[in-house]
């Protein structure tokens, strides 16, 4: 006990030196109003990783909910741990210090279980940043019951094979029931890893890499995706931990729905997510008062995919403005589509700017990505818009869909002039802003678009820079644009097999790590790994044949692989698919759990 | 006018003046408590605090101001308690008619420095450099020059095995805890840190009148 104290002293002796010595020390202190109860009875220790910095993982809805879930289950004590930055990684490294959890200082290694959310490609060579920080062993067969076990979560499991060879255990799916299910297993057969793993395979949503066979690079069992079937009954938090620093999303927010109705080809998530799974408007209304008088935060966030098509919005618009002025908040609206804006929205952000995703040019390109956006769509919202007093517009799109042309390109600056032509008609001023953000198309799996090329790094140059000559024309334009070079090991890592664990670790010695901030990123370390490994990046990239056994098909994520098929093949002759919100698509999402569905009115397509 | 003394002690000595101004109002909001707001586009709530603690500096005596009609300490205190995050705790509250302006009250703050492995028979030589004149290397717009010091230490004492030192912190005359503590590294070929310092006191002057004290006396007069 002694030995254990005197040991603690010296470890917050050093660390309280080094944080004097590092970016931002309030990263790495925890203490926030709102943690567990760090001195309750436990009988398994569970750690939630976030392969990037607090200020981005505590944004993180999904972390949020888990967090709650474990800490309110009577036997784990669940803590957290985020990616160190660079100048804390070297600090912990020179200073002999494993890394560790905010709530106890427990080094990563003492965990029960160790539970990575990876949200992102960009997040892989970070997660062995981690477990080389805790000297844990990259992968899953070099180590014993004497580490914790490795458990991966998120929107990256849709293709779980490039880093499946690092973890224990990966969840595909919604990680509400699954994760209790895991935690009571690895309860009740501590020190037996092999009854674990035995018994966490036959939980549906669970995948266990190292008991499944594996046949040309594929693996052949079968898995299903998790689903949460009742949203509405799921547990989701009364209260938040709330960040003593800043973070890049700092403000509580409320899940209104699981899943999209719309189906636009190229996004991952719609097809992920689904089936789709509504939260009632009065579960929604308690929670955002519930969060709102317990975290003290001044303004509420709702979330989904594209909350302008959640089922009761028309009663939400109602309820909302009121009782963001009674509890004095503000109410963040992401992810608007533009053809379910409701004018009403603008009075709620109290906001002079706005953010949309037409995501392609013209008509005839968003009628293949299926965006089902109208041009007397994105005027009629503009002008709503303007008329709200909103003078900053944000605009996303991507370049390299497929059977893009230039004149799709053009059909870019086009919708930006048409925005200016309208501000200056309307307003009679010149003081508009408008910020165009232009991302390259990475084709991603569980999408119609899983067997796309992605454009060559010469085409993605040509067409950053075609719209850059263009854009520096027109005044009141900002003009964005993503590194190509990045696009292009984001499209790699996201269709890629188990030969890219090998890569992920070698690229990661070569110095590879927190490769989303645009200023770490080097495509040097990742050219080098291949080319040790004598393997051809771009193979990864090129086009798929629509037969062939894909890396992730054993994998049954409800959407059917005939459905994604024949979406595929209406893109590439511009046919589009109405959105499900009303009448079912019969994508086969519906088998996992039942779709909430919208009925129609006579007379209008919301009630 | 509610002014509130707290504490930042332990890890919280690690979170910057802006993240102390947001965490502070969260508190009160989560308390229950609604302040006045500015008016305008983008109102925010009324509210004050003493000047910037350098960040890893813990203390005892930061102070903040905050317009809450029709508050009682009582309720004040009892409905904030467990309501801020580990390191922060509200220590006293006084209610006054006028803005006791608590950026500019803190003219001299005391500190206590642990001397560890320092004897008494050191601090000697602390007292006479600062007869005689005591030299530090600060930073003063974008580049370091050398100074002596001495004129904007107000007093010095020591205390078993601490260093007590009262230095002046106005806005035109200010001597730098960091500061103070690099000259003392190096007159006694030390390695005191700032995590061996806690801010204790803070005065309105040269003379023994505390904040505590001042702003006592501002609500006495209130009550009459």
């Amino acid at each position: 006990m002694f030995g254990y104290v005197f040991r603690k002293l010296i470890f917050m002796k050093k660390l309280d030196s080094i944080l004097l010595n590092v970016e931002n020390p309030g990263r790495y202190i925890g203490g926030e109003f709102g943690i567990c109860d760090i001195k309750k009875k436990y009988d398994l220790t569970f750690c939630i990783a976030f392969p990037d910095v607090y200020e981005i993982g505590m944004s993180n809805l999904g972390i949020k909910i888990l967090y709650n879930i474990l800490n309110n289950n009577q036997h784990i004590l669940c803590e957290r741990v985020f990616a160190p930055w660079v100048d804390m990684g070297a600090m912990l490294r020179e200073n002999d210090i494993e890394l560790f959890s905010l709530e106890t200082r427990r080094s990563l290694r003492d965990f029960d279980i160790l539970g990575f959310s990876i949200q992102y490609e960009m997040a892989y060579t970070n997660i062995l940043y981690m477990l080389e920080l805790s000297n844990i062993p990259f992968y899953a067969k070099e180590r014993d019951e004497s580490f914790p076990l490795l458990v991966a979560g998120g929107p990256c499991t849709a293709n779980p094979e490039p880093f499946a060879e690092f973890f224990d255990i990966i969840c595909i799916g919604d990680g509400e029931e699954v994760s209790l299910k895991v935690a009571d297993i690895v309860r009740e057969n501590k020190g037996n890893k092999t009854k674990i793993l035995e018994e966490c395979k036959k939980i549906e949503g669970i995948y266990v890499p190292s008991l499944c066979v594996v046949k040309e690079g594929v693996c052949q069992e079968k898995v299903k995706k998790s689903v949460v079937k009742n949203l509405d009954l799921a547990e989701f938090p009364a209260k938040m931990i709330v960040p003593n620093i800043k973070i890049v999303h700092d403000r509580p927010v409320v899940e209104l729905f699981r899943g999209c109705y719309a189906g636009c080809r190229f996004c991952q998530a719609c097809f992920f997510y689904r089936p789709i799974r509504n939260r009632s408007f009065q579960t929604v209304l308690k929670l955002i008062e519930n969060l709102i008088k317990s975290s003290g935060y001044e303004e509420i966030g709702i979330s989904s995919l594209s909350t302008g098509d959640y089922c009761e919005i028309s009663e939400l618009l109602y309820v909302l403005p009121k009782l963001a002025k009674q509890l004095n908040i503000k109410v963040q609206i992401p992810s608007l589509r533009l053809d379910s804006y409701d004018a009403s929205l603008f009075k709620l952000g109290r906001s002079s700017s706005i953010t949309f995703a037409p995501e392609a040019g013209t008509q005839r390109l968003r009628d293949v990505i299926n965006k089902n956006i109208t041009d007397e769509d994105i005027d009629i919202t503009i002008k709503n818009a303007i008329s709200n007093k909103c003078r900053s517009f944000k605009l996303y799109f991507m370049i390299g869909l497929p059977t893009e042309t230039d004149a799709d390109l053009d059909g870019i600056v086009e919708i930006c002039e048409r925005i200016n032509r309208l501000y200056v008609d309307l307003t009679g001023k010149k003081n508009i802003n408008i910020t165009i953000s232009v991302a390259v198309f990475v084709p991603k799996p569980v999408t119609p678009f899983q067997w796309v090329k992605q454009i060559g790094l010469d085409e993605m140059t040509y067409k950053q820079n075609y719209l850059y000559q263009k854009f520096k024309k027109i005044k009141n334009v900002s003009y964005n644009w993503h590194d190509s070079k990045t696009s292009f090991v984001e499209a790699v890592l996201a269709r890629g097999d188990r030969k890219l664990a090998k890569l992920i670790e070698k690229a990661y010695k070569k110095g590879a790590k927190f490769d989303s901030w645009g200023d770490k990123f080097d495509i040097k370390y990742w050219n080098d790994a291949a080319k040790d490994m004598g393997i051809d990046l771009d193979i990864y990239v090129a086009e798929r044949d629509l037969d062939a056994v894909l890396p992730w098909n054993f994998i049954d994520f409800g959407v059917s692989q005939k459905y994604l098929k024949n979406e595929y093949i209406k893109a590439l002759n511009g046919l589009t698919t109405e959105g499900c919100k009303f009448n079912c698509n019969h994508c086969g999402a519906n088998k996992l759990a039942k779709c909430s569905q919208h009925i129609k009115c006579e007379e209008d397509m919301r009630c | 006018m509610l002014t509130v003394k707290y504490s930042k002690l332990e890890q919280a000595r690690f979170l910057s003046h802006l993240d102390m101004q947001t965490i502070l109002q969260r508190t009160i909001k989560r308390a229950g408590f609604m302040p006045i707001f500015t008016q305008g586009f983008n109102p925010r709530p009324i509210f004050k605090m003493s000047k910037p603690l350098p960040l890893g500096v813990a203390s005892k005596c930061e102070y903040f101001s905050v317009d809450i009609p029709n508050i009682s300490k009582e309720a004040f205190i009892k409905d904030c308690a467990g309501q801020t995050p580990k390191g922060i705790e509200f220590l006293d509250v006084w209610v006054t008619e006028r803005d006791p302006k608590v950026f500019n009250l803190g003219a001299v703050s005391e500190y206590e420095i642990l001397l560890k492995n320092i004897k008494q028979d050191k601090f000697s030589l602390v007292k006479k450099a600062i007869n005689e004149g005591f030299v530090v290397r600060k930073k003063q717009k974008r580049q370091y020059i050398i100074q002596d010091v001495s004129n904007l230490i107000v007093d010095i004492g020591y205390v078993k095995n601490k260093m007590i030192v009262r230095l002046l912190s106005t806005e035109s005359l200010n001597l730098r805890i960091n500061d103070f503590l690099s000259g003392i590294n190096t007159l006694l070929s030390a390695d005191l840190e700032i995590s061996n310092v806690v801010k204790t006191n803070q005065y309105i002057g040269k003379e023994d009148i505390s904040i505590d004290t001042y702003l006592s006396k501002m609500e006495l007069n209130l009550k009459k």
